[in-house]
């Protein structure tokens, strides 16, 4: 981080300082939501936006072809100016939304030769940088057309699509794929001009704006239009919240074309987002009101299957969220407060480090992901999961029946979670000093809720899934670090002989990440449907558990629902199937359980037991391995230490 | 300055504070805040790009591809 900037100077009385005391970041670790906190936050990250755009034009100012066919950069600034003279309001509308944040991020890292967050190495090859650098003339347009400032400018079209931002689009005809279109602003009204015709624009919220489409002008010689030409304007809930299905820097993922979701589902998406905020306002009214604080937009996407919901947030676009179509009011308000800790830390990040950029080189496991992620990963997921932990906290209390039995099961999973990532996030050494005292306070909160009792069901299965999310984890992206230790395991096995003393550095693993490592949370899934909804579990079982979720098995229904006998007789036979069975080998450990000591070994050290056994193969064949597993792995025991209780403050 | 005060200056969280600035000062001035704002946000996006370069992507999901 820079050093801090030096105080007002005398001359800029206007430019002072956001600040975030050491009292507000305890209290956002703490879990606290405080109204005026999320408030300064907000009203940072509104300069934070602003101050992106004056690094864009100073380094657009050193690239004076980066316009391409538009007008100077500094010309498209000039409109933005007058617009905001006349009104600005209408420039705090269109300038101060989420999404310029991400197109300005975006841009920048363009600009300054790096990747741009998830999309692959290269991809702003196909992208022309005049279309990217033109979202600045499409910003100034929409303002000139909010303030009524006449002007005429050309906006960039892509594949056919004119959008200007906060207002809405216009699909033209007889554009190339990178094309540009005219923009006029006059008293009578403002539209779009293609080779093939002209568009009407209306503006949202004004007398004149709806969200039906406007007709396209066809004059004289434009009258081979193409029926789809039309305006759509941009909608918005009745809470005000943008859907935003249209805007090219709406998704983290990258650049996107316009989805345009049709009438009934905007009223879907109305009915859905207002049964979470019902949820969140009953029992969580500190959580309702920082999210209406800080989402105004929210992104869709695709309905996601059961309990695998979809969201995501970008620090580049605080304030805009994607989601799934929330399956019911507590999916959507799960979501919405796992995206709302995204948001607030994204914030805190701008103004401070909390990790050191030089450790973004390591990985390491978070509960939540089936891949090694760096530290900012763990950082994110753990504040994220922590307000899923917070909700579910209240939530066990307030649902009944089988929704309270699933609360406590989610509490349950996920206070662990939090807590033992950020026990490792402290012990990586990643964390700076402002870092450490904010995880230190998230690791305090979630510690207090340890020893709160959940009912024995559902205690039982949220910790059979955190053992197998770890487990498997283990067994896809460890490998025993010196292969000829494996080796000489397997052959005194085969030898008959007792398991050799071996120095627990000598069967010590690395990393070594599995590109092909999926799902690790279909065990977790099947157990909540068996805590939801027993019908629908029981009939997903008779039909085949693996056609709903991925790698699933008789034997993972049989161990959810507590038949741990059948359990082990269903992964035995699986696992004396060929092929590799990574999955069956931690269940197999599951069914045994910690007591058992293959079941403690398959549990903590799997990739051992996978390594010895791959040698037996290796060194006798197929057969030599049939049955052998449980025996195997508790030959195994004695070099695998059994687990110590964590100490209370640790 | 006091402890507490100084105790938040030693954090380092605070950022420069330009909503009230109109877009051509925006652009045009000179002042020093304003610069360690653009620097802060510059040091930031090059922190960001350093954990993308490391697969920092895909959010908090598992992969079912």
């Amino acid at each position: 981080m820079p050093a801090a900037p030096p105080g007002r100077p005398p001359d800029s009385p206007q430019i002072g300082l956001h600040t975030l005391s050491g009292t507000d970041v305890d209290s956002l670790a703490l879990g606290r939501l405080d109204h005026g906190v999320v408030r300064r936050l907000l009203d940072a990250e509104t300069s934070y936006r602003r101050l992106a755009l004056r690094a864009a034009l100073e380094l657009l100012r050193v690239q004076p072809g980066a316009a391409g066919p538009l007008v100077p950069v500094d010309d498209a600034w000039e409109l933005l100016v007058a617009a905001e003279r006349r009104d600005p309001a209408a420039a705090r509308a269109v300038i101060d939304r989420p999404f310029t944040g991400a197109w300005a991020a975006r841009l920048l890292r363009r600009l300054r030769g790096q990747p741009s967050g998830a999309e692959p190495a290269g991809v702003h090859a196909e992208l022309p940088l005049w279309v990217e650098v033109g979202y600045l003339h499409a910003l100034a347009v929409a303002t000139a057309v909010r303030a009524g400032c006449a002007c005429t400018l050309a906006v960039p079209a892509r594949r056919g699509v004119v959008h200007l931002p906060s207002l809405g689009h216009a699909h033209l005809a007889g554009l190339d794929l990178w094309d540009h279109a005219t923009v006029e602003v006059t008293d009578a009204g403002a539209r779009v001009v293609g080779p093939l015709a002209a568009v009407h624009l209306t503006v949202p919220g004004h007398p004149d704006g709806s969200d039906r489409p406007s007709d396209a002008d066809r004059p004289g010689d434009l009258h081979d239009a193409p029926s789809q030409l039309h305006w759509r304007a941009t909608r918005s809930l009745a809470s005000g919240v943008t859907i935003e299905d249209v805007d090219p820097y709406r998704q983290v993922s990258g650049t996107a074309g316009p989805d345009w979701l049709p009438a009934v589902q905007i009223a879907e998406w109305e009915s859905r987002l207002a049964a979470a905020r019902r949820v969140l306002r009953a029992g969580h009214p500190r959580t309702a009101a920082a999210l209406d604080a800080t989402i105004t937009a929210i992104v869709p996407r695709p309905a996601a299957q059961r309990f695998r919901s979809f969201s995501a947030t970008s620090a580049d676009a605080v304030g805009s969220v994607e989601l799934s179509v929330p399956s019911d009011g507590v999916d959507g308000a799960v979501m919405l407060s796992h995206e709302l800790r995204h948001a607030v830390l994204g914030i805190v990040t701008h103004l401070g480090d909390l990790l050191d950029p030089a450790a973004a080189a390591r990985r390491y496991r978070v509960p939540w992901r089936d891949d090694p992620r760096p530290a900012r990963g763990m950082l994110q997921g753990m504040y994220a999961f922590f307000g899923v932990a917070d909700f579910w906290h209240v939530q066990r209390h307030l649902a009944r029946g089988n929704e309270a039995m699933l609360a406590h099961f989610e509490f349950a999973l996920w206070r662990g979670a939090v807590f033992d990532t950020g026990r490792e996030l402290l012990r990586t050494g990643a964390l700076t000093a402002l870092g450490r005292r904010f995880v230190t306070g998230v690791v305090t909160t979630v510690r207090s809720w340890l020893t709160e009792p959940v009912p024995a069901e559902a205690g039982r299965l949220a910790e059979l899934a955190t053992t197998d999310a770890r487990a498997l984890w283990h067994v896809h992206h460890h490998l025993v670090a010196r292969s000829q230790v494996a080796r000489g395991l397997a052959a005194a096995w085969l030898a008959g002989a007792q398991v050799p003393p071996v120095e627990p550095a000598a069967i010590a693993y690395r990393l070594d990440p599995d590109p092909d490592a999926r799902a690790f949370d279909t065990r977790a899934c099947l157990a909540r449907l068996w805590l939801a909804d027993r019908d629908v579990f029981r009939r997903t079982e008779r039909e085949g558990a693996q056609r709903v979720y991925r790698g699933a098995s008789a034997a993972d229904c049989a161990l959810v629902r507590g038949d741990r006998d059948r359990a082990r007789a269903l992964y035995l036979a699986q696992l004396n199937r060929p092929g590799q069975h990574r999955r069956a080998l931690v269940g197999l450990g599951l069914a045994l359980g910690a007591d058992h000591p293959a079941g403690r070994v398959l549990q903590m050290r799997p990739e051992l037991v996978a390594a010895v056994t791959r040698e037996v193969v290796r060194s006798d064949g197929p057969a030599a391995a049939q049955g052998v597993v449980p025996h195997l792995a508790a030959w195994l025991a004695p070099l695998v230490a059994p687990p110590s209780p964590a100490p209370p403050d640790a | 300055m006091n402890g507490s005060a100084m105790a938040d200056a030693a954090l380092g969280l605070q950022l420069a504070d330009v909503r009230e600035l109109s877009l051509d000062k925006l652009r045009d001035s000179a002042d020093e805040v304003l610069r360690s704002g653009v620097d802060q946000l510059l040091h930031n996006v090059d922190a960001f790009s350093a954990w993308s370069a490391n697969d920092d992507s895909g959010g908090c999901r598992s992969r079912l591809d």
